[in-house]
């Protein structure tokens, strides 16, 4: 009979009915005792009508529990659905979940209007069907990378709600996810008691990467289900619900498309002042070879000369562009293509670093007039070049900006330790402890540190007093324990095992160059022991398997350990600048890599920026030029740069080129970039989406077409409107009974 | 009204009673020519003996009797009604006798006359109250072989018993020439019902306790009292007892003076 009601809490109210029993029992105590002598005759009149008296009292008493029971169980709203015999007497009301389609694929224009601009007038139809005074229900579903879910609202209010929703989202689709939320709403309402008998419509264009995962092989086209939108599905299908799908994708399977796929940055990186090559790739998704297509490059907002490529059908190419970025910092760059049918992906951005050269320290404890015999000689050599190119403006290229200083220097208190990203300490021996201090604090504010040994040092554990600790907040990785030295120099020691995986390192883990380190020769060094949190990159080949090479994170920043010399005094690595020079260069940039924040994001990512100086003011500017102050406290970071608030990614879901502007600073570019499969316009056959699911089903409208589903939409089956009915008409039934027993009864002759 | 009163012993008398139809034996004399002369029917008179009228009061004292809504119980208006009678007859230098019955005799004052026999039916009267069962009828068919004297027998009672016994007893009294006047006493609550709220009836004379919605039977008692009382006043008259039904809401002076012109008119009319 009665599946269940959507309020069931409510249900116990029609234990109230019981309420009118309780009076009319209670009533029976309430008699007020009166002495009769004509008792004969009443005993007479009450034999005559006791039965009809009972029953017209017993036959109001039930009205008015009737009265009471169908109120309460009106307002709980019982539903009834399949064979129930109350089926007809359910309410024809309507609820349908909309669950549109907002990928930026359908901003793809198919003759006049886009795939959205159709996907919203169907929407429109299918509302127009719906009966606000019935009581018909709608709910909104936005598709994207999230779903956007609106709650319930009668149709007036969900047409208003698509109105404003004028353009697709610049996001790919994630149908799991937007299934998933469709089956939580209806597995909530089923908690609640509420009926089943509601309406799924997917409005989409068919989008073959939305559907199926594609994992090509050569034996299959791909084309399986997600797993994840089939336990979506499965959901959905176990609430005895379908999804109907309707398509209202362009007539094409294959829809052609050319698309800004990626921009990359070829070789080691930009550099301020140094051409770089930047790659633009281009696919195209249609099944005809395009010619001569034309990309442009934009770098800061200047144009550079556009170059044309050949786009082979369902392939890509790249055109590559030289690109020059006069000063250090975060610069944007756009590719853009000549406009298709598809707009959203016709121009791509990305943020690049070209970072400031590195601030090196260099502390040489044995410094000498000639190279050869500087203990720094060599190590400046590769960090300066003596011919250097001179960069734009006749400044250094060089990524690296070096000071040299004495020991000695590094005391004073106007020393530039603050301003170094590397401080090298060259031989240098023991340092007074107000210096090590200060080279703590800069270590671990994020600086790097790198210590070579020499004959300056004396003897190592003095040398060590300050910068090793046995409790491990000291700067030296390891212990020092003693110096060896081979018998002569014609023995040596070599490098018999090192760390490829470590970037400083990588180089050598090429069989060509490997023999550079492995039989470069080592005549002195100092054994250290490592601490427990040290990682040894390289060893000796001695009994000990002594470090040559040891590094310990420190704060923010790290140390790296050269048990030798940094010259030729006590091995011969400066003499080979094959191994010399890689060394150094990946020892420096490993050490000295500063932080670097990825500038690219997702639709819809936050992010919260660091900056260098502290950001008064701060705007975020989006790429239509709309501005938000950003609100809230920044915060200073160990390495002095500045934390902005969460950028939140609700305020950067348009593709593009955003840009924080603070005041007195110059503006931080951020990229915000399409997901490079929604350009992939391929639509999955209905047979193919019908093969994932039994739950789906496709259907293809028609422009103007009413519904399209041939049976009848499945209704609500609610029945309160009649228990309503049925309660009124219990206390009107109940009212006139009473009325005319009472009038029958004061009417007496 | 001094001195005569009317005896229901018909004969040869100066005051003309009624006329009967001519029986074979009647005196020629007494042929009332003037209506034979008019409708050719032969008819006779009959005239009133004077003679001394004898009183007997009859007061219902059971249980029943003691009910009352309006200040009075019936049993109060009873004996004051009694009281009343007592007082105009032995007025008259007239004989009138009392019995207080419930369902026996309760008090008996032997018919007299004078001062002491009035003083003895009113202090009959205030002594007595109202108790024990109705039994009219039976009570009636034990007095009537114990009246030795013929009259006037004024019943005070509600009447609240079986017609039928009732009646047995008033045609006892008919049979041996009595007069029987049947004065029926009820409250004005009896007669109407008009009680509003759920009441618990507590039955006197032992007849039980009822919890009622007085206005679900109040047309159905209404009809069974007013039928009751209906049949008691139709069957006295068919046995040419005179019966007053009286409320105790109504002056009893004015109830009394109306049955007397009524039965003095009637006397005088001959009917």
């Amino acid at each position: 009979m009665i599946e269940g009601f959507l309020n069931p809490g409510l249900a116990i109210g029609a234990t109230l009915a019981a309420v009118p029993l309780v009076i009319h029992l209670l009533n029976r105590q309430r008699h007020r005792p009166q002495r009769w002598a004509a008792m004969r005759f009443v005993l007479a009149a009450y034999r005559k009508t006791r039965r009809r008296v009972q029953l017209e009292n017993l036959l109001l008493l039930l009205l008015r529990m009737l009265a009471v029971a169908a109120l309460a169980f009106a307002v709980a709203r019982p539903f009834a659905s399949g064979d129930s015999p109350l089926v007809g007497l359910q309410e024809e009301r309507r609820d349908l979940v909309l669950v549109v389609d907002g990928s930026a694929s359908t901003g793809l224009r198919a003759e006049v209007e886009s795939v959205f601009d159709r996907i919203r007038e169907r929407a429109g139809e299918l509302l127009e069907g719906l009966d606000d005074g019935r009581g018909d229900r709608v709910r909104l579903v936005l598709a994207g990378e999230r779903p956007r879910v609106f709650p319930w609202t009668d149709p007036a209010d969900a047409r208003s709600i698509l109105q404003s929703i004028e353009q697709p989202l610049d996001e790919a689709l994630d149908l799991a996810l937007a299934l998933g939320e469709v089956a939580t709403i209806f597995e909530e309402g089923a908690q609640r008691g509420a009926g089943g008998g509601a309406e799924i419509r997917l409005l989409t264009d068919l989008q073959e990467s939305a559907f199926l995962s594609i994992a090509p092989t050569e034996d299959s086209d791909g084309g399986e289900a997600p797993p994840a939108l089939a336990e979506q599905l499965a959901r959905i299908d176990a609430l005895d619900l379908s999804v109907l799908v309707e398509d209202l994708g362009p007539k094409e399977l294959t829809p052609p498309n050319l698309a800004v796929e990626s921009i990359l940055v070829l070789g080691e990186g930009p550099r301020a002042g140094t051409p770089f090559e930047v790659a633009v790739g281009v696919s195209n998704h249609g099944e005809r070879e395009l010619l001569a297509e034309r990309v442009a490059l934009q770098v800061g907002g200047e144009r550079l000369p556009s170059q044309r490529v050949d786009v082979p059908a369902r392939g890509k190419a790249e055109a590559v562009f030289t690109v020059t970025l006069e000063d250090p910092g975060y610069h944007d760059i756009v590719a853009t293509l000549e406009g298709d049918r598809l707009s959203v992906d016709d121009s791509r951005a990305r943020v690049v670093l070209a970072p400031p050269p590195l601030e090196v320290l260099v502390v040489n404890g044995a410094p000498a007039d000639r190279v050869e015999e500087d203990e720094a000689g060599y190590l400046l050599a590769v960090l300066e070049p003596p011919t250097d190119e001179l960069g734009v403006d006749g400044e250094s290229s060089s990524p690296f900006r070096v000071r040299t200083i004495t020991p000695a220097a590094l005391e004073a208190a106007d020393s530039p330790i603050e301003e170094a990203d590397l401080i090298v300490l060259a031989n240098v021996p023991a340092l007074p402890s107000a210096a090590v201090t200060r080279l703590e604090e800069r270590v671990a504010a994020g600086a790097g540190l790198l210590i070579t040994v020499g004959d300056r040092l004396g003897d190592p554990s003095s040398w060590s007093e300050d910068l090793f600790r046995a409790d491990g907040t000291g700067l030296l990785p390891g212990e020092p324990v003693r110096r060896v030295s081979a018998a002569d120099r014609t023995r040596y020691y070599r490098v018999s095992e090192f760390d490829e995986g470590h970037p400083a390192l990588a180089f050598f883990g090429d069989e060509r160059w490997r023999p550079l380190l492995s039989e470069a020769p080592f005549y002195d060094f100092v054994a250290f022991t490592p601490s427990p949190t040290a990682r040894v990159l390289a060893s000796f080949d001695d009994a000990a398997r002594s470090p040559f090479l040891m590094e310990r994170a420190y704060g923010d920043g790290k140390v790296t350990l050269w048990t030798s010399s940094l010259d030729r005094a006590w091995n011969r690595v400066p003499d080979s600048p094959g191994t010399f020079v890689p060394l150094v260069l990946e020892l420096v940039q490993d050490l000295g890599a500063r932080f670097q924040q990825e500038r690219n994001l997702a639709v819809g990512s936050g992010l919260e920026l660091v900056v260098d100086s502290f950001p008064r003011g701060a705007t975020l500017i989006s790429p239509s030029g709309a501005q938000r102050p950003i609100e809230g406290d920044s915060t200073e970071r160990p390495d002095r740069r500045w934390a902005l608030p969460m950028l939140d990614g609700s305020w950067m879901e348009s593709v593009g080129v955003y840009s924080v502007r603070t005041e007195g600073a110059r503006s931080e570019p951020l990229a915000v970039q399409l997901d490079a499969r929604e350009s992939d316009l391929a639509r999955a056959t209905a047979l193919e989406v019908e093969a994932i699911h039994p739950a789906l089903r496709v259907a293809t409208v028609a422009k103007g077409d009413g519904d399209a589903a041939p049976e009848a939409a499945p209704r609500q089956g609610e029945l309160w409107r009649w228990l309503a009915l049925a309660a009124l008409v219990f206390l009107v039934a109940e009212s006139l009974w009473g009325a005319w027993i009472g009038t029958r009864r004061r009417t007496t002759s | 009204m001094a001195g005569v009163h009317a005896s229901p012993q018909r004969g040869s008398s100066v005051e003309f009673a009624q006329h009967r139809a001519y029986a074979p034996g009647d005196e020629v004399r007494k042929v009332d020519w003037k209506v034979f002369a008019r409708s050719e029917r032969l008819v006779v008179k009959e005239y009133v003996e004077e003679t001394n009228l004898s009183l007997n009061l009859l007061v219902d004292a059971s249980e029943s009797m003691g009910f009352g809504s309006t200040g009075w119980t019936k049993f109060d208006y009873a004996r004051w009604g009694a009281a009343a009678l007592a007082h105009l007859v032995l007025g008259k230098r007239d004989t009138a006798g009392l019995v207080v019955f419930d369902d026996g005799i309760r008090a008996k004052v032997p018919p007299g006359n004078g001062a002491p026999q009035e003083a003895a039916i009113l202090r009959s009267l205030e002594e007595a109250t109202p108790g024990g069962p109705t039994a009219v009828g039976e009570v009636l068919r034990t007095l009537v072989p114990r009246i030795r004297r013929r009259g006037i027998t004024a019943v005070f009672s509600d009447f609240f018993d079986d017609i039928d016994s009732i009646l047995e007893g008033i045609k006892r009294l008919v049979h041996e020439g009595h007069e029987p006047i049947l004065f029926q006493v009820v409250d004005p609550l009896e007669t109407s019902f008009d009680l509003d709220a759920l009441v618990k009836l507590e039955g006197l004379e032992g007849a039980g306790n009822l919890k009622i919605d007085p206005k679900a039977i109040r047309e159905a008692y209404l009809e069974e009292i007013q039928a009751h009382t209906r049949e008691l006043a139709q069957r006295a008259r068919a046995l040419s007892v005179d019966f007053v039904h009286v409320a105790t809401n109504e002056p009893l002076d004015a109830v009394l003076a109306a049955y007397l012109s009524r039965r003095l008119a009637r006397a005088r009319s001959g009917g």
